[in-house]
């Protein structure tokens, strides 16, 4: 098994970025979705992708780990960008056979380009909160929501389970295959079903001590009487400062510039 | 075995990159019964991870009977002279059988109907269990203790040349312990080298004939447990203990005693320590 930083964990370094209050953000990577979903011409996607850079820099986290979040969508991207080629409107060039339309692939690289933008940006999210301040800032901001019965503590708790059990999982699975590799497991048949099938001797175990694992850890949470979020007071509270509120304000009419620079008839 | 100048780190170029073996040199023999010790943290898991190929170091060379490892013989290969024992081995069970599962190595290596039968029987025997009593039963229904014996005979059932282990008695009580180490002495007399990573100096005094001490990810003492606990002071000052007899010894010792020691087994312990007490009182 690989070891090491999967796409978008975080990456433990001090900087501004990091600083910022996680609640501020999400709703910046909200809106700067927004933003570049408005822009429809390639020098707004430029400014984009130099606005990214800027973060990258200011974060103090390779954008290389950004990037490679972008790895598994290339299928994807591969495939829209032809069904774009082939299904625009005129003018067309033939190339033999091919039909090939002008605007289709103006609007296929716009838009591949601009979901690679998205989920590189995005990514610098995860990799500059932890995953604690991700489900405090995700509970803060569905706490509205509450008078409308959305269970948002209840949702933020067990996103915070899921994500504390991803390491532990991960260690777990890496022992368990390395234990069959030791007594002659083999996973890197070529042979599709081969493949799947010499899994079976990590899967099961891993069920069992997944189970046994929620059992014991619910268990424990009973035991400290745990009781979900009516009156229950925090810890690590967050808190918005002067800094985190000018940092929205100003990134919100930085994004909006881009919005209208998107549109604006540019190449 | 054969390890020279093994370093290894975890996430190179990360800023969680960390190193946690440096400059290792390790030679194992046939029949070898090693005890690796050290305290949390100091490298221990990585370093046996390193001996069936399960890690590659990030510099440095392996070689088992003088073949480089990786470059003459492939891991898949030294896999199955060197048989590894993860801590809670029990955890790795799978099948629906015991026999089943302990001949699930050999039905990769591409053995048989008899082969397999024949061999997990005697991998049942090595440890203790009985074939009729267990073979088909689900491992799941066993005992702890008797789970990790049919986990530990999963491993046996390949026939390795050099077994190591993990902290193979953690969590087992004294009759679960005993079995264990019945099974180990058994195997070593039949020439298999053992090599078991352990805490606790008690069971290290009683079988090992040459005990590993690492610190920090450096091999700071390799010798025979006598000399070993000698540097008393030292292994207290990384934070581990000497065996209960050793110390007994020590004590002794200090108030004027002449105690020959040379082995730290509680049986060769009372031998030597009925020995000067009955020469002091004939003086």
């Amino acid at each position: 098994m690989r070891f090491g930083l999967t796409i978008g964990e975080y990456y433990p370094v001090d900087s501004p970025v990091h600083a910022l209050d996680p609640r501020v953000k999400i709703l910046l990577v909200l809106v700067f979705t927004i933003a570049v979903f408005a822009v429809v011409n390639f020098s707004g996607l430029t400014a984009a992708a130099a606005l990214i850079v800027g973060v990258a820099l200011v974060s103090r986290v390779p954008i290389r780990l950004a990037v490679k979040g972008v790895r598994p969508l290339l299928y994807l991207l591969a495939l829209t960008f032809i069904i774009h080629l082939f299904t625009g409107a005129k003018p067309w060039i033939e190339l033999g056979p091919l039909h090939i339309s002008v605007p289709g692939a103006r609007s296929g690289a716009l838009v591949g380009i601009r979901l690679v933008i998205l989920v590189v940006g995005a990514a610098f999210l995860t990799l500059t909160s932890t995953p604690i301040e991700l489900t405090d800032a995700i509970e803060s901001l569905l706490a509205p929501l509450k008078k409308v019965r959305v269970p948002a503590h209840e949702i933020a708790m067990m996103m915070t389970i899921a994500l504390r059990f991803i390491p532990t999982l991960a260690a777990e699975t890496d022992k368990i295959v390395k234990a069959q590799a030791s007594r002659g497991a083999r996973f890197e048949s070529s042979n599709p079903v081969t493949r799947a099938r010499s899994f079976i001797p990590v899967l099961v175990p891993l069920f069992l001590s997944v189970f046994r694992r929620a059992d014991e850890l619910a268990e424990a949470m009973e035991a400290r009487a745990y009781r979900g979020g009516e009156g229950r007071t925090r810890m690590r509270r967050l808190e918005m400062k002067g800094r985190d509120v000018l940092t929205l304000i100003s990134a919100t009419a930085v994004f909006a510039g881009l919005a209208w620079f998107g549109r604006l008839p540019l190449v | 075995m054969e390890m020279a100048n093994v370093t290894f780190e975890y996430l190179p170029g990360t800023p969680l990159a960390h190193t946690a073996l440096t400059d290792i040199n390790l030679t194992i023999s046939e029949g070898d019964f090693i005890a690796l010790v050290g305290p949390t943290g100091s490298g221990k898991s990585t370093l046996i991870q390193h001996l069936n190929g399960l890690l590659t170091p990030t510099s440095g060379s392996l070689s088992f009977r003088g073949r480089r490892v990786g470059v003459d013989v492939s891991p898949l290969e030294l896999r199955r002279e060197i048989g590894l024992i993860f801590q809670f081995p029990e955890s790795q069970l799978f099948e629906h059988t015991v026999a089943d599962d302990i001949g699930f190595g050999l039905r990769r290596q591409g053995l048989t109907g008899p082969e397999v039968a024949s061999r997990v029987e005697n991998a049942l025997l090595q440890v203790g269990l009985d074939y009729a009593h267990y073979a088909q039963r689900s491992p799941f229904s066993l005992s702890g203790g008797e789970q990790r014996l049919v986990a530990i005979a999963g491993v046996l059932a390949m026939r390795p040349r050099f077994l190591v282990l993990d902290e193979p008695t953690s969590g087992l009580d004294a009759r679960g312990k005993a079995a264990i180490f019945d099974c180990l002495d058994r195997l070593n007399s039949d020439g298999v080298a053992i090599l078991m990573v352990t805490h606790s100096m008690d069971e290290v005094a009683e079988s090992a004939r040459r005990i590993i001490v690492l610190n920090e990810g450096k091999i700071v003492l390799d010798d025979k447990p006598e000399r070993i606990f000698a540097h008393a002071s030292f292994l207290r000052g990384i934070g581990l203990d000497i065996p209960k007899a050793a110390e007994l010894v020590y004590k002794l010792r200090e108030k004027g005693f002449e105690i020959e020691l040379d082995s730290v087994s509680v049986r060769s312990v009372v031998d030597s320590v009925a020995a000067a007490v009955k020469e002091r009182c004939a003086n």
